[in-house]
């Protein structure tokens, strides 16, 4: 992470020595937000438990959109070439299976949903240099450009009051009870990796100030765990969790290998 | 309607100029002719915006057409004549407008309402052509003017356009190409239908003709004049010895042996015309002239002498057209036969210098055949300039044209104007391939020529047999003895060019002019070499400089002529109205950016010519005219055709530089049927292309050249390609790209 920050700030202070730099009337730095977002339509079609809260119940209904908010910094080298760096942070949920629980019955083993917990909402902190082309004529940080961008995610699961739902008792045990021993929130963060191509289009509105729009292609890393997913609760930190950090950690790998276009529009001020 | 053509202008193309002049109706002295310049108040036609003028005729229904067709019709007119009217080949004002003016007055005494709603204006071309507009104007151009052997034959086409005019012809036939246009066989119906309105327009024209009082002698020949009039004014044969004198001499053997017969014929196939054949055209035009009863015998209303007069400005004025259009050899024959008539002329004289430094540079940079006839195209008497300069190569061409400019010189010397093109020439000598100075000799022709004949006389052969000294020598001293043109035994007359500077070696302001350019070629041949012993990183390295050198000339001022701006629809036609807004936005981005970057810059558009006036239009048309000719030369820093001109253009805004730029636009989601469904059918694809597609839908091109006119040079020249919307902002951004770099000094 230091290491990628100290790159950006080397590629920055060169520009201090840039050839052809013209800049957008002049103004070479730009300062943007940008909002994203995207319609997470494959993780849809994979996943069958979305538990999501409608008022104090759990429904099954899925995600439509997930949403994210960027922060970039971007210094135009040549008319054609600039360099920044994004930060920013997007907001997802991962889904778990169901609890179930077994019981015999004439000499018969059954199942039977004994417990939902509701989606786990994850902040996910990204940081990522990017790199941004145009064509030979291009004038950037104005009009098209294609960006490339590699960079870290920082997902955390976060911590709030969900909801969650027990089934009608059916079987000798007791019914499962997850309260505060869901998943220890107070887990290090989970890292991933983030490789971006984005086609992205700034058209001006005043001297200043861009209308920022595009597409995002991107591709999430996580390393794979062994841990399978498991409905028995793990030991962590001596406290026992239903969802471990591994568990967690294969969540939004799954989720995040699945989320590979975004749009974004947002506002870009020129400096 | 035209009359006859047979060259559709391209009003896209920049064109030719001139410039202001409230002198410019005092008579020429051709001695010192000066280009044609527009003179008076500005016409409406040339001031007013071209959407102003649709709007006016929409909102009075000026034409009989409805809704669409009407709109369609409207833009049409106003667009492509406006565009000639801007193009800088259009001049108002006139001697030669005048006098076509004072010709329709006279065939239109009896019709003050009709003569109040024409405008007769000239178009500088060589080609022979005259029309009228649906908007009232009637064009004539030069070269119709040119060839006319007189006033009442002039008068005929003028009356011929005129009833074009009073019987709407072009608004009928725009109605008849929109009801018929989609049927079979169009074009053969549709040039019946014009040539009906030709036949029309000839009977009208040839009443209005004959109640003026003119001749009806001077009918027929009118279309004689049209026939002929891809020929040059005269058909005088062009003598063998035209340009042989004491320092020059050309073999007969650059001669045809024989003449080129005339091609052209009356009974031409004329099915897909939009004018019937002479041979039609002559049998009903006497058939109506027996109709008529009445005929006067007029000639000249307005006097022969100041006909003749007219004609020779155009004539005078074709020459430039011609060098303009690289047309040299056109050029060169017509000073020969105008210089028989105007012996003392310095302008022909200058033309004739820059046509054969034309010829130089164009041979050099192996572009000449463009404009010399195919052996198969040979016709008349002019084809033997043709044929002579066709037989010249690079090294013979050079030393010609520098034999003929020296001669100029000789007789100009304090001509600023003939120095300057002097100093182009012996440039162009060192620029030209494989020249070598020291193959030329200081003899004349006739003398090696008598050395040699000397030589090879029976009497004499002993002589030369004397080769004690001969066999002593090495091999190689003979290799060299035989290639050294003072060795009379190695004359060839097909090398009579090697003895055409004689007197030029012996001169010392030659040598050392010779040997500045020369060393300056060595420089940058030595800057070329260096170049390529570089690394290939170190090379691209350097080509990365020069190419982001390419506006960076460091000058904060500029004049700013309007671009050429063409906003596509979808369909590919060209959208008149986007185009005439953005090439105000891009002018007033100019304005802006200029006054934020500290720049003075001097904008000639079409766009503020109420308030440039006269002298503006002039200036702008004399600049278009430097770029066009520009064009035409390609790499070739040609001499410019209006050099005196320029210079006072220069004096004027206290710069040389002159930044002209070319706009394209079109909006285009370039998806194929074979895409679309391939995207639809694998769906997550379809995420990916259409919105790339529609994002990178934007196509904007711009060219922009910056001239430096003292030279008569590129100075800059830079070509951008964008992918973005073109809003007023995005385009003002471009525009102060632009002008940072050509303020910014070279890296």
């Amino acid at each position: 992470m230091k290491r990628l920050i100290h790159i950006s700030l080397l590629l920055l202070c060169a520009s201090a020595v840039s050839a052809q730099n013209p800049g957008y009337f002049g103004k070479k730095n730009v300062v943007e937000l940008d909002m994203v977002g995207t319609f997470p339509l494959l993780s849809n079609f994979r996943s069958v438990t979305w538990n999501k809260a409608e008022g104090d119940h759990i429904v099954n209904k899925k995600d439509y959109f997930d949403c994210g908010v960027r922060l970039g910094f971007i210094h135009t080298f040549r008319r054609n070439f600039a360099a920044g760096i994004e930060i920013g942070q997007d907001y997802f949920s991962v889904n778990f299976e169901d609890y179930y629980d077994r019981y015999q019955s004439d000499y018969e083993w059954y199942e039977s949903t004994n417990a939902r917990h509701e989606n786990v909402d994850v902040r996910a902190l990204i940081i990522m240099p990017k790199v941004e082309f145009s064509t030979k004529g291009g004038l950037l940080p104005m009009g098209l450009s294609h960006q490339v961008g590699l960079g870290v995610r920082m997902n955390r699961a976060v911590d709030k009051p969900y909801i969650y739902e027990q089934a009608a008792y059916e079987g000798d045990g007791d019914p499962a009870s997850f309260g505060k021993t869901f998943y220890n929130y107070d887990n290090k963060a989970i890292l991933g990796m983030t490789a971006m191509y984005a086609i992205n289009m700034r058209t001006p509105l005043t001297k200043s100030l861009l209308l920022s729009y595009g597409l995002r292609y991107t591709l999430n890393f996580m390393k794979k765990t062994e841990a399978a997913y498991s409905n028995i609760p793990a030991v962590e930190a001596n406290e026992v969790y239903w969802v471990n950090r591994d568990e967690m950690q294969m969540a939004i790998r799954s989720r995040k290998q699945t989320s590979f276009i975004l749009f974004n529009i947002g506002i870009s001020y020129a400096l | 309607m035209i009359l006859r053509f047979r060259i559709r202008f391209t009003w896209a193309c920049f064109l030719l100029l001139f410039l202001s002049g409230s002198s410019a109706l005092a008579q020429q002295d051709f001695n010192n002719f000066k280009t044609l310049l527009s003179a008076g108040t500005i016409p409406a036609d040339f001031s007013s915006k071209t959407s102003e003028k649709i709007q006016e005729d929409l909102k009075s229904h000026r034409t009989d057409l409805k809704g669409k067709a009407e709109k369609v019709f409207l833009e049409g007119i106003h667009y492509s004549i406006d565009d000639l009217l801007h193009s800088g080949m259009v001049i108002y004002g006139d001697e030669i407008s005048t006098y076509v003016t004072a010709v329709a007055d006279h065939l239109l005494e009896g019709q003050p309402g009709l003569k109040s709603q024409l405008r007769f204006y000239t178009i500088k071309s060589n080609v022979t052509n005259a029309f009228s507009t649906d908007q009232g104007i009637i064009f004539v151009t030069t070269g119709l003017i040119s060839q006319l052997t007189s006033e009442s034959q002039l008068a005929y086409v003028l009356a011929h356009e005129i009833s074009h005019y009073t019987e709407k012809h072009v608004v009928e036939t725009f109605d008849w190409s929109v009801k018929n246009g989609r049927k079979d066989n169009t074009i053969q119906r549709l040039s019946q239908y014009a040539k009906e309105k030709e036949f029309e327009a000839d009977k009208l024209g040839m009443q209005l003709y004959k109640d003026a009082g003119y001749s009806k002698n001077e009918v027929v020949s009118t279309f004689d004049v049209l026939m002929f009039s891809y020929l040059p004014f005269d058909e005088a044969e062009f003598p063998k010895d035209y340009y042989n004198n004491k320092h020059i001499f050309i073999p007969e053997i650059f001669f045809p042996t024989e003449r080129y017969p005339i091609k052209a014929v009356e009974d031409a196939d004329d099915s897909k015309s939009s004018h019937p054949n002479i041979k039609r055209r002559k049998e009903a035009a006497t058939e109506h002239m027996a109709a008529l009863s009445g005929w006067d015998s007029k000639t000249d209303v307005l006097g022969e002498a100041r006909f003749r007069y007219i004609r020779n400005l155009s004539r005078f004025e074709s020459i430039r057209t011609d060098i303009m259009d690289a047309n040299f050899a056109d050029a060169l024959y017509t000073i020969f036969l105008l210089e028989k008539e105007f012996p003392e002329s310095l302008y022909l004289q200058r033309m004739k210098a820059k046509a054969w430094l034309g010829l130089a540079q164009f041979r050099q940079e192996n572009l000449v055949n463009r404009h010399l006839q195919k052996n198969s195209d040979y016709e008349g008497e002019i084809a033997t300039v043709h044929f002579f300069l066709k037989k010249l190569d690079k090294i013979a061409m050079s030393a010609v044209a520098m034999r003929q400019i020296e001669d100029i010189r000789k007789i100009h010397p304090e001509d600023k104007e003939i120095k300057a093109i002097w100093e182009r020439m012996v440039q162009t000598l060192t620029l030209t391939d494989k020249f070598d100075l020291s193959a030329f000799s200081t003899k004349t022709y006739q003398e090696a020529e008598q050395e040699f004949l000397k030589l090879h006389s029976t009497d004499s052969i002993p002589k030369v047999k004397n080769t004690d000294d001969t066999e002593k020598l090495t091999k190689y001293e003979k290799i060299k003895k035989k290639k050294e043109v003072s060795n009379p035994e190695n004359f060839n007359a097909e090398k009579f060019y090697l003895y055409a500077l004689g007197d030029l070696l012996q001169s010392t302001d030659f040598q050392s002019t010779y040997m500045r350019f020369k060393d300056e070629k060595e420089t940058g041949t030595r800057t070329q070499e260096t170049h390529d012993a570089l690394s290939s990183a170190e090379r691209a390295k350097e080509n990365k400089r020069t190419e982001e050198n390419v506006l960076r000339i460091a000058t904060t001022d500029l004049i700013y002529v309007e671009p050429t701006v063409y906003s596509y629809k979808n369909s590919g036609e060209i959208s008149k109205v986007k185009s005439e807004r953005l090439a105000s936005d891009f002018s007033a981005a100019i304005s802006t950016n200029a006054s934020d970057l500290d720049m003075h810059v001097n904008t000639i558009s079409s766009a503020n010519l109420k308030a440039i006036g006269t002298p503006g239009f002039n200036e702008r048309a004399i600049l278009l005219s430097c770029l066009m000719q520009l064009r035409e030369a390609e790499k070739t820093a040609t001499f410019p055709v209006d050099y005196e001109l320029l210079q006072e253009i220069q004096t004027n805004y206290g710069t040389n530089k002159v930044l002209f730029s070319m706009l394209e636009h079109s909006y285009s989601l370039d998806i194929s049927f074979s895409t679309a469904f391939i995207s639809v059918v694998f769906y997550p694809l379809g995420l990916v292309v259409f919105p790339i597609k529609i994002l990178t839908g934007n196509n904007t091109e711009l060219n922009v050249v910056v001239m430096d006119i003292e030279k008569g040079k590129v100075e800059g020249d830079a070509y951008f390609y964008y992918k973005e919307p073109l809003t007023r902002l995005s385009l003002e951004a471009h525009v102060y790209d632009i002008l940072l770099q050509v303020k910014s000094k070279p890296l």
